[in-house]
């Protein structure tokens, strides 16, 4: 897996998500990028029982482009402990609701249209909580480059050429400890958890400051 | 009128030894190869019939590309004397290969280079850049003849190519390169310059193109590197 | 909830991939999740175990390199809920290999209250193998789980079909010692036949039944009753 940048697009004033997502993919594909298939990230939340003693969260996520793989975060208040395990993780979550019960209502996705264009894959995402639309959540990742620091201005470059001002200079926050690190499957899956806790925590649609 | 003599006997071996190739391969096994071992035997025969071929075609074609040039004192020698002396890049021992590999390797830190024999006496490299990129190169005695540029993490050989497109364009782009610098005569220098230039790509994609300024075009990199200045260019920008 | 999402968001496009847990209950209900294990447990001691190997290669899955070893270290972690009965987990890895992965096993209590447990063949009990990071004896300890016990365990795995037969020997922890001079737990082998099934295919409990019988009297595998064990014989 490349080096995969997570960006938020803010809405124009009287424009809806699917618009939006329509008026993205034809930038993209102006650019020259071919569709390939969909894309689905989502993430369910666990809370441990009272008898447990200090409050635990779990959040369990799944991304379509690692279908065989389950990955969990595990939040103590102190720490986060990453877990990347196989399908069948799902079935012993299952097992413990008696000790780690589900708030469904909190159950996140982001899924939408999947492109490729030359060694990027860019994905167009429309985060929805419950059947809410949240927000439009943009996905690119640059194949060959496995190291942040190495593709950052490469990265931006391409963002800021079809995303626009949204796109900041510096690195997201996540990447900032991590540009001289070897890129895994697992970071992608902390950035989406970092925009899904914001998304979450707001009220309604995220407006860009 | 010397040389045109000179460059006629040299036309003259090197149609001769070309003539046994095809002559050899025409007749295919004959009895003369003997019953057991006949297909080695044979392969062994055109093997050498053709690396006679290449060194009598190189020898030439380094001759008459330096016509040109300063006088070098090799093309006042005689040709039983270049026959004999000359430095082949194909027949060199094996220890003078690993020698030139080990001390490219102490010369650039950056640049991982580790070697197997898995083709009897011919070496091939494998080069690995930083976390940036890796490299199969397959030598015969000390000429580069095939080379494969592939990504960090992919699996490394010399038969399957890249999954990307920036390192699929790389591979071609090194061919280039690697004719560039061939040089009979010279044929540690040679692997030097071809090893220097691919450690200029450690910047792959962190330096944008010189010309545009820009980091992609087309979606790629600048996937050029000036055979003499070692800036980096895109494909569509090379001065 | 996601086929509503589809007819509201997916006119630009083709098929929505399915989520993780629509292809688990399909998998689910299509029983094809082996989730069951049918175990048969016995024991040799050490100066019969080279017999016992002789006579299951002969009559196992041939492998050109002999048996294969393997030589784990294995974690037994529970965790108690709101519910008096505690969840238990194993966590398993392999000493003798760098990079594999992880095995952690959820292993239910066997089905030892059914009707027809009694005549069952074989022990049978839910299990679920799940590989795994690393990290997951960080993630277990930070959830709330409890490491009860540990141990080393060297032996032989044979195959026979889908039937898997590990002879091994259990050892006690090391501190520091090297492989060597660690203790064993006792002066013998512990044998074992288990098949990882869908549930529902209790045909396989009676082939293993059989080939247990090929076996005696050099070793007899039969359902141990965890509940029937003396104290004394507890860690």
């Amino acid at each position: 897996m490349g080096v995969t940048v997570l960006q938020q697009f803010p809405m124009g004033e009287n424009k809806t998500g699917p618009q939006t997502i329509e008026f993205l993919t034809k930038r993209v594909v102006a650019l020259g990028a071919v569709q390939c298939g969909q894309f689905l990230v989502d993430c369910e939340t666990y809370m441990s029982v009272p008898a447990l003693g200090t409050p635990r969260t779990v959040h369990v996520l799944h991304n379509s482009e690692q279908p065989a793989s389950v990955f969990s975060l595990l939040e103590t208040g102190t720490k986060t402990i990453p877990l990347v395990a196989d399908g069948l993780f799902d079935l012993l979550m299952l097992k413990m609701t008696p000790i780690y019960t589900s708030k469904k209502q909190t159950k996140v996705e982001s899924k939408g249209p999947r492109f490729e264009l030359t060694d990027f894959v860019i994905k167009l995402g429309s985060v929805t909580m419950s059947q809410n639309f949240k927000g439009i959540l943009v996905e690119v990742e640059y194949r060959p480059c496995v190291v942040p620091a190495n593709c950052w201005e490469l990265l931006r470059e391409f963002l800021q050429g079809f995303l626009g001002t949204c796109v900041q200079n510096i690195p997201p926050q996540y990447l900032q400890n991590r540009m001289n690190d070897i890129y895994q499957p697992m970071d992608t899956i902390h950035q989406y958890l970092d925009h899904f806790t914001m998304y979450r925590k707001a009220s309604g649609m995220i407006q860009y400051q | 009128m010397d040389q045109l003599y000179r460059a006629m006997s040299s036309i003259k071996i090197l149609r001769c030894s070309v003539g046994e190739v095809f002559s050899t391969l025409a007749n295919g096994l004959c009895a003369d190869h003997g019953e057991e071992g006949k297909e080695t035997k044979f392969l062994l025969e055109i093997q050498e019939l053709l690396s006679s071929a290449t060194q009598h075609l190189s020898n030439m074609a380094v001759s008459l590309m330096s016509q040109n040039s300063l006088k070098r004192s090799h093309t006042n020698s005689s040709t039983a004397k270049r026959k004999k002396t000359q430095t082949s890049s194909h027949n060199v021992p094996p220890q003078t290969v690993d020698n030139v590999i080990n001390s490219i390797d102490r010369l650039f830190p950056d640049l991982n280079l580790s070697f197997s024999r898995p083709f009897h006496t011919n070496v091939v490299l494998q080069v690995s850049l930083g976390q940036v990129l890796q490299a199969a190169v397959a030598f015969r005695g000390l000429m580069i003849e095939w080379v494969v540029v592939k990504g960090y993490g992919e699996s490394l050989d010399l038969w399957t190519e890249s999954r990307h497109k920036v390192f699929r364009k790389l591979t071609e782009n090194a061919h280039a390169a690697m004719l560039h610098f061939y040089s009979p005569t010279l044929p540690d220098l040679a692997v030097r310059s071809f090893m220097t230039w691919i450690r200029s790509y450690n910047s792959l994609f962190n330096d944008p193109c010189k010309r545009c300024n820009y980091h992609l075009h087309s979606g790629l990199p600048p996937t050029w590197r000036d055979l003499r200045t070692l800036q980096p260019y895109h494909e569509e920008c090379k001065p | 909830m996601s086929t509503m999402d589809v007819k509201e968001w997916g006119q630009l496009s083709s098929q929505q991939p399915p989520t993780a847990m629509d292809s688990l209950s399909v998998a689910l209900k299509g029983n094809i999740i082996p989730n069951q294990e049918y175990l048969l447990q016995g024991s040799v001691l050490d100066s019969a175990v080279e017999i016992l190997l002789h006579r299951l290669r002969g009559l196992c899955d041939n492998v050109d390199s002999g048996p294969e070893t393997f030589h784990d270290h294995e974690m037994c972690f529970s965790i108690r809920g709101s519910s008096p009965q505690p969840l238990l987990l194993r966590v398993r890895r392999a000493l003798d290999t760098q990079d594999a992965p992880w095995q952690l096993r959820y292993i239910g209590q066997p089905e030892l209250g059914a009707p027809d447990a009694k005549s069952r063949p074989t022990i049978v009990r839910s299990s679920i193998d799940i590989g795994t990071s690393s990290t997951v004896v960080d993630f277990l300890t930070e959830l709330g789980c409890r490491l009860d016990f540990e141990y080393i365990v060297r032996g032989y795995m044979f195959c026979k079909g889908r039937m898997k037969i590990t002879v091994s020997k259990i050892y006690k922890m090391g501190q520091g010692k090297p492989p060597e001079s660690l203790e064993p737990v006792s002066q013998s082998y512990l044998v074992e036949l288990s098949v990882l099934a869908p549930s529902g295919q209790d045909a396989i409990a009676d082939d293993m039944r059989a080939f247990a019988d090929q076996l005696r009297p050099l070793v007899i595998l039969e359902k141990v009753d965890y509940k029937r064990l003396p104290l004394s014989a507890m860690p």
